[in-house]
């Protein structure tokens, strides 16, 4: 019996000196990262961040898309990322911030492409990292890069239906002045949010003086101009109500940002849910006193 | 004690009172270490003391001198704090609360 024990515990202690060190398993990917698809026909991709379980508050990553694949828009995931390295339709490359929270999955943000010549496309992730909330350890084990396999079956150049193509840009050598936001605001299932204002903050480090704001139009776009560079909050309402509301960073050297925003889930107002409880209670309370209900059990007993 | 040798220099070094010094110094980025010794009259030397002082680059959280994305992610979670922060350096500003500002400190500073 003693020496099984004794044998028990060797294998306990073999089992704890041997046991793999720590290695990150988070993963960055593209979904879906493979497929086929048609010259000229739009179709959507994720880029997925996954902690595989650790909560993570920063990630980033270069995002390169082949030269043969047009981005129409990139819409903002449900990361609620803050962003220092803000990503556009012309440069998807990313590093957002979680502040004061933290996920374990989500989606940083949605491309929208379209293949402009038959042959492969690609989606390559460099440079990435997620960073696990709290001590800022590297969860990234794998990033997982996209190869499509672009046929030349769809429509052709001459009766191609015309996408929304992203402001011809002309690349400064230095960082402009000011920058403009074309901004797309969409429903959850992605239908365009009309009639909705945009508007941008000041922040303290902005020389920026007056606070901007533009109305979106039936396709749920907005353009603001003379956005000073730095962080800015820019906030979505429609009808009063709060749509979305994003920190983004204004800054390198293409002078105009394109982006779209979802509108963001509103957390349950526990305030005000209790508030109408308690009058609820106390409602009912001076019902059944009028009723005599109560004077009737005292009665009764 | 009747003087005090700093990095073994008594050079800089005032007295405001008899049980006190102070000398200013110019920090560097990253770590300054000052060895700290005193005489007596005699010209007898005490055990000498190790001090330093690590001087961050503004939005450096982890002190490594290179602001990324560590940083960011520490910063974040001190988000809107006003006091407890898990790192006092969030505090860029030195306002008290964590907020838009710091964040576009950092964001400013960010791989640099």
């Amino acid at each position: 019996m003693k020496q099984i024990l004794s044998f028990l515990i060797f294998l306990c202690l073999l089992a704890y000196i041997t046991k793999p060190a720590y290695a990150a398993s988070g993963t960055m990917s593209i979904s879906p990262n493979t497929g086929s698809y048609n010259t000229g026909s739009s179709f959507s991709v994720d880029l997925v961040i996954d902690g595989k379980g650790d909560s993570f508050n920063a990630a980033e990553a270069t995002v390169k898309v082949s030269s043969n694949t047009q981005i129409n828009n990139l819409v903002l995931g449900d990361c609620g990322f803050s962003f220092v390295k803000t990503p556009t339709s012309t440069d998807p490359s990313f590093t957002g911030v979680i502040l004061g929270g933290s996920t374990t999955k989500c989606t940083a943000y949605a491309l929208i492409l379209t293949p402009l010549s038959p042959g492969s496309a690609t989606i390559t992730l460099t440079k990435a990292g997620i960073k696990k909330y709290g001590n800022a350890t590297e969860l990234l084990g794998t990033t997982q890069n996209a190869l499509y396999t672009i046929t030349g079956e769809g429509a052709s150049s001459s009766n191609r239906t015309p996408s929304a193509i992203s402001p011809q840009i002309t690349l400064a050598q230095t960082n402009p002045e000011n920058y403009t936001l074309s901004l797309t605001a969409l429903t959850s299932d992605n239908t365009p949010i009309g009639n909705a204002m945009v508007n941008i903050d000041n922040n303290a480090n902005s020389s920026q003086v007056n606070q901007l704001k533009a109305e979106t139009d039936t396709n749920g776009q907005a353009t603001i101009h003379n956005i000073g560079p730095g962080v800015h909050t820019v906030k979505v309402e429609k009808d009063g109500k709060q749509v979305s509301q994003t920190i983004l960073n204004f800054t390198g050297t293409n002078p105009v940002l394109t982006l779209g925003v979802k509108e963001q889930k509103q957390p349950a107002n526990w305030t005000i849910i209790i508030i109408v409880g308690i009058l609820i209670f106390i409602l009912a309370v001076l019902l059944l006193l009028r009723s005599g209900f109560l004077k009737a059990i005292k009665h009764a007993a | 004690m009747s003087s005090i040798y700093v990095n073994n220099s008594a050079s800089g070094i005032v007295y405001p009172t008899n049980t006190s010094w102070q000398i200013p110094v110019t920090l560097i980025v990253g770590a300054n270490t000052f060895t700290i010794y005193g005489k007596d009259s005699l010209g007898n030397q005490s055990p000498s003391t190790l001090t330093t002082i690590n001087r961050n680059r503004l939005g450096d959280i982890d002190g490594n001198n290179l602001i990324d994305l560590t940083d960011i992610s520490l910063f974040a979670t001190d988000w809107l704090k006003t006091s407890g922060f898990n790192y006092a350096l969030s505090n860029m500003n030195g306002d008290s609360i964590v907020d838009l500002t710091d964040f576009s400190i950092i964001a400013k500073q960010y791989g640099q």
